[in-house]
């Protein structure tokens, strides 16, 4: 990852490398305009963002349960609100047993839902227009839900991904794997597609009306919908894979939700 | 010069193919969700949670045809450089 914080332009690491491989066909003089024309900022102002998200999650949280009161008013009130919220969510999944998850969980919901929101802010960036923070949080979430695994089941974690029929077991066995290693990469490829997607969009409606940028502002409800969205999409997919991981195979498969998901 | 026609068609046509597709998958899900939730519509809020799971997978392959056009995009040359080019031939 730290070649890539490195670089310039679009956050993407396998453009960085075609870079270089392409000038056979241009010339130097345009290589050279391609490589002083990025006005993107490094990839460490992606994580000043995200860190700008962590200190505003710290900031609320204490003064909003700084005062605490049983009939709750203004900010504990949205926080309660938001608490029960996160909470319902691996329990709608899993059932109880979702309760001991849900902390990690929601976890990922208010970072990533902060992280997109500051990039609506003027001048902001969304910390989550960057691969490497996506991937930063996909890999925790493939290392947490490996984890969760074994601690429930213990090396019989590890049956589990040859299948059902043990003649079956050689075919299946590297299929799993595989989709299990893909998973990490879909879920942060999904997130940035989609939030540095929309920042281009939004972009190149700008360029639109150049002088009084309207034409942007419609685009923004649409924007804040997605933001929640893709918050939301992450952290029910990390559920999902944990239910997955976690599940009890003796209460059979009524409660699993989504079997085949990647 | 046709190698960046080439590209140029493929950044334009990618996203636009597998947003085809994406779209007819997601009026599928949608239309399913609709019609169960029409039948039952107690259990609405599993349906809204097994459809935004199903949504999000499926809005994924878009988005990675999206993530491969952007890839594409930083290797074309802008107009101006190919303007120069053809100014210099």
């Amino acid at each position: 990852m730290s070649n890539l914080s490195a670089h310039e332009n679009s956050g993407i690491l396998i453009a960085q490398a075609e870079h270089s491989a392409v000038p056979t066909t241009t010339t130097e003089k345009t290589h050279e305009a391609a490589e002083s024309s990025s006005e993107e900022p490094g990839q460490w102002v992606f994580f000043g963002y995200g860190f700008l998200a962590f200190l505003i999650l710290t900031i609320l949280a204490i003064i909003g349960t700084r005062k605490l009161k049983l009939v709750p008013k203004g900010i504990q009130n949205f926080l309660e609100m938001l608490f029960e919220t996160l909470y319902g969510i691996p329990e709608m999944v899993m059932g109880p047993r979702g309760r001991e998850y849900a902390p990690f969980v929601s976890t990922y919901f208010l970072f990533i839902v902060t992280m997109n929101l500051i990039g609506l802010l003027p001048f902001g960036r969304a910390g989550t227009a960057s691969l490497s923070v996506t991937m930063g949080l996909a890999i925790i979430a493939f290392i947490m839900v490996q984890y969760y695994g074994f601690k429930t089941h213990g090396l019989r974690y590890l049956a589990h991904f040859a299948g059902p029929v043990p003649a079956m077991a050689i075919l299946i066995f590297p299929l799993e794997i595989i989709s299990e290693f893909i998973r990490p990469v879909s879920l942060s490829f999904r997130l940035f597609g989609n939030m540095y997607g929309e920042e281009k969009v939004i972009a190149a409606l700008a360029n639109l009306s150049p002088h009084v940028p309207i034409v942007p502002l419609f685009m923004l409800p649409l924007q804040l919908l997605t933001c929640v969205l893709q918050g939301y999409v992450f952290s029910l997919l990390v559920t999902v894979y944990i239910s997955l991981a976690t599940e009890k195979h003796e209460e059979g498969h009524a409660e699993t939700s989504v079997s085949t998901a990647h | 010069m046709e190698y960046f026609a080439a590209l140029a068609l493929a950044i334009g046509l990618g996203t636009a193919f597998a947003a085809l597709g994406c779209g007819i998958g997601q009026g599928n899900a949608v239309r399913g969700a609709l019609e169960g939730l029409a039948r039952q519509p107690e259990a609405a809020g599993r349906i809204q949670t097994l459809l935004i799971i199903g949504l999000a997978l499926i809005e994924s392959l878009t988005i990675y045809a999206l993530v491969l056009g952007f890839i594409l995009l930083s290797k074309l040359p802008t107009t101006a450089q190919i303007l120069e080019k053809m100014v210099i031939k």
